[in-house]
């Protein structure tokens, strides 16, 4: 446990590192696609060596999740408007909220909030993860504009593509578990 | 009972949060924030020296008293330019005599000054049917001044990987005071000619 807190801080330290960051943000799928899906990665593993005594008061306002999940919810809102990625990269004060805010307001919920999730809870967040990502998709694809004014427009359809793609995988990935797991139930927390 | 208080807390603060955040659900994106915000304040624009296609070497205060419909290009440009000159080429066909070169003057400013030299500019107006007197096809004179000029009226301009440049492409309008007061889609010059219209 101890050991993913540390890498998790290393890679929360890897991200921030000037040239790390310069080389993901340079382009729209290294920014959406890669740096913010570590960041809330670096949240999960620092959480996951925290100590039950620190847990505990959380947990005790997050009955089946329920909190962490609104929180997690709210913070990926934030994060998915087209203008905070462009603010992130103009503005220092943005940028900073961004490295706080995805690990200690998804990462570290979603560490504490999983376990406690009912089997329909899990289904609702896995099925709202696919819709999500094929209605930005399908916004990425259609828009006849560049939603960021920092990045190119073949970069916007790109991430479109893969935001298709990646949708599709997880849907198969859903569909095919019950088939092959042994236990429908045996759901690893992520 | 404390899950139920704290994730009220967390959606309310959220909500709040969001609704903040996007101008009360009016601009999701960069370019919705930035046209919001020139309607709601209009900007002053900077002082800058500007050479026309002719050669002519003018500033911004040239236009006081007029209204100012510009937009920002590059000569080499091969999309989102032309359908903004067009837009501009419509406004001045539309706009009654009397208005244009008087009370409304177009602009097309070039935010590729290195390679826009005034012979090339000259080319582009004449493409446009650009006139001197009431569209000039200009660059800034001094390049320094350019990221100002940008920053003032909110473009963002990349360089893409076939010598071009991508930018968000607009129709500004400046009022007859100097401010920047009104940011149209490039495409719809009836937006545009109604607004003209109201001044």
């Amino acid at each position: 446990m101890m050991r993913l807190t540390t890498a998790g801080l290393l890679l929360l330290g890897t991200l921030a590192v000037p040239s790390t960051r310069a080389a993901l943000e340079q382009s729209m799928p290294g920014h959406m696609l890669l740096q913010i899906p570590l960041l809330v990665l670096s949240g999960l593993w620092l959480a996951s060596g925290l100590p039950s005594g620190v847990k505990r008061p959380f947990q005790r306002a997050n009955s089946y999740g329920v909190t962490g999940l609104a929180l997690i919810v709210v913070t990926a809102l934030f994060w998915m408007l087209p203008r905070h990625l462009d603010a992130a990269l103009d503005e220092p004060a943005y940028e900073a909220a961004k490295f706080l805010m995805l690990p200690l307001f998804v990462g570290l919920p979603l560490h504490l909030s999983w376990g406690r999730l009912t089997a329909i809870g899990r289904g609702l967040v896995w099925s709202n993860l696919v819709a999500m990502l094929w209605v930005l998709s399908w916004l990425y694809l259609a828009a006849p504009v560049r939603v960021c004014n920092n990045y190119l427009i073949d970069e916007q359809t790109l991430v479109g593509r893969l935001l298709l793609l990646l949708g599709f995988l997880i849907a198969t990935v859903l569909a095919v578990r019950p088939f092959i797991s042994s236990s429908p139930a045996s759901e690893q927390s992520p | 009972m404390r899950t139920a208080l704290a994730t009220i807390v967390v959606l309310f603060a959220g909500a709040g949060l969001l609704w903040q955040a996007t101008d009360e659900a009016r601009a999701f994106t960069t370019e919705g924030a930035r046209r919001l915000a020139v309607s709601e304040s209009p900007r002053p624009v900077p002082s800058l020296v500007l050479q026309d296609h002719t050669g002519a070497r003018f500033s911004f205060d040239r236009f006081a008293g007029k209204l100012l419909v510009l937009d920002f290009i590059y000569t080499g440009c091969a999309d989102l330019c032309i359908v903004a000159d067009n837009t501009l080429q419509t406004i001045r066909d539309s706009l009654p005599e009397a208005r244009l070169g008087n009370d409304v003057v177009l602009l097309s400013i070039s935010f590729d000054p290195l390679r826009d030299t005034v012979h090339q500019l000259a080319y582009y107006a004449k493409r446009h049917g650009a006139r001197a007197e009431h569209w000039p096809v200009s660059r800034p004179s001094d390049a320094d001044r350019l990221p100002a000029l940008l920053s003032a009226f909110g473009v963002t301009v990349i360089p893409d990987r076939r010598e071009g440049f991508q930018h968000n492409s607009a129709i500004y309008v400046v009022n007859r005071e100097g401010f920047l007061v009104a940011i149209f889609d490039y495409d719809d010059p009836e937006a545009v000619l109604s607004f003209l219209e109201r001044q």
